[in-house]
């Protein structure tokens, strides 16, 4: 969900964004933005089979956000069927993952590209790392993610990513959302981006819509809404130092 | 050590001949990571850039790049139109091991050998064995093909998600 909802609100500020659903084993974002998944047409597992090209993957998705949205959104999907789940576990091809991230953002000239992975670092989700400009490292507060975000940081900081992010999510209302922060900060050595509340209005919200777009004045929406402005930022002075034409954000995102 | 030296001592070290997985990355020394991780966010780098990179003479330069293509890191796929080299990184594609297949495969012989006192057949020709002899064909890339209606996907808009294609 929050990559969807920071994907909505890049494209209200007016970014032509992407998304990838890179959660190949068990990839859901196509259901959140209500396309069935006989209604997808070819997905990111086609295009790492070599049965389409980059440019056949990303739909626009803009309408069924909102058609007032001055930016687009187009979504990369992925498949869950068990006849495509063989081929990233058997023969990942990263130099045309990687490839295709690029014509991807070319093609649709995208200002921002969103890359949602599985939680745990593989074979999948090591490319995107590499290639990322910045990582959001996502975790909620358990005991199972603390040693995982631990892993991913150092990872991540050996691959030279430019920038590297916390987003604490899910936080319950007894916790002090300044405290987490501090904690996790001085836990990780890494900044905190976002702590972001849990609700159950945005759970609700989330079957079908985007909190971002549909109550915009919730602290859940603020605290996405603030996370996407420094993506932005950070993402315009990457381009400026960057060979690559458009930023490409990875965001480890656990469901 | 200067830099051309380190990196070609350490370059003969290693030998990818399938080319590196984005872990191995994790594995060499951060002067070369960092240049093989500049050349992956960039997708490539022409031997000029990478020279500059590397801040070595032209003769350095040239060697290294012979190293990094001959070690398995680059390979060369082309050249500008003013000649300059483009090196790309060579990823080679990430097999998952057979082990886990051989490991259970394993235990269901142990599972079989403790049901079974007598051990395996006198001649030799346990269904066992057999199995063993069939799981060495397993595994590889049986992706190819690809569909010869690709149809016009370019940049559905809304309306058309619903159809996919």
């Amino acid at each position: 969900m929050l990559s969807l909802n920071m994907a909505a609100a890049l494209a209200k500020a007016g970014k032509r964004v992407g998304l990838v659903d890179m959660n190949l084993l068990t990839p859901s974002l196509h259901i959140s933005l209500g396309i069935a998944a006989e209604q997808i047409g070819y997905t990111i597992q086609d295009y790492l089979a070599g049965i389409c090209e980059a440019q056949h993957l990303p739909i626009d998705v803009t309408a069924r956000l909102d058609e007032k949205l001055s930016g687009k959104l187009f979504f990369v999907a992925a498949r869950s069927d068990i006849s495509v789940q063989r081929l990233p576990r058997e023969a990942y091809p990263a130099e045309r993952l990687l490839e295709g991230y690029m014509a991807l953002s070319d093609y649709a000239k995208l200002d921002i590209l969103l890359i949602d992975c599985e939680a745990g670092l593989t074979e999948v989700t090591l490319p995107a790392v590499a290639a990322a400009d910045m990582l959001l490292v996502v975790m909620r507060l358990d005991q199972h993610d603390y040693q995982g975000t631990g892993v991913a940081i150092d990872v991540a900081t050996t691959l030279d990513v430019p920038d590297i992010g916390l987003v604490v999510n899910m936080v319950t209302s007894e916790h002090d959302p300044l405290e987490v922060a501090r904690k996790i900060q001085d836990t990780y050595k890494r900044p905190v981006r976002a702590v972001l509340p849990h609700s159950r209005t945005a759970l609700a919200l989330a079957e079908r819509e985007m909190v971002v777009l549909k109550a915009p004045e919730h602290p859940l929406a603020e605290g996405i809404v603030e996370l996407t402005q420094y993506c932005l930022t950070m993402s315009k002075k990457t381009a400026s130092n960057s060979a690559i034409d458009s930023s490409t954000l990875h965001q480890s995102a656990r469901h | 050590m200067s830099t051309f030296e380190t990196l070609k001592q350490e370059l003969t070290s290693y030998a990818f001949p399938a080319g590196i997985s984005t872990s191995v990355l994790l594995e060499v020394s951060p002067p070369l990571r960092r240049v093989l991780q500049k050349i992956m966010r960039q997708g490539s780098m022409t031997f000029k850039m990478l020279s500059e990179e590397l801040d070595l003479t032209g003769h350095e330069a040239a060697e290294i790049a012979d190293l990094f293509v001959k070690c398995g890191f680059l390979k060369s796929t082309e050249t500008t139109t003013d000649g300059d080299v483009v090196y790309r990184i060579c990823h080679t594609r990430s097999h998952r091991p057979d082990a886990p297949i051989a490991i259970w495969r394993q235990m269901l012989d142990d599972m079989r050998d403790d049901l079974d006192p007598r051990g395996s057949d006198p001649n030799g020709n346990s269904d066992a064995n057999s199995n063993k002899a069939s799981s060495s064909k397993t595994g590889g890339n049986k992706t190819g093909g690809n569909k010869t209606d690709l149809g016009d996907n370019n940049l559905n808009d809304g309306s058309s998600a619903d159809t996919g294609v």
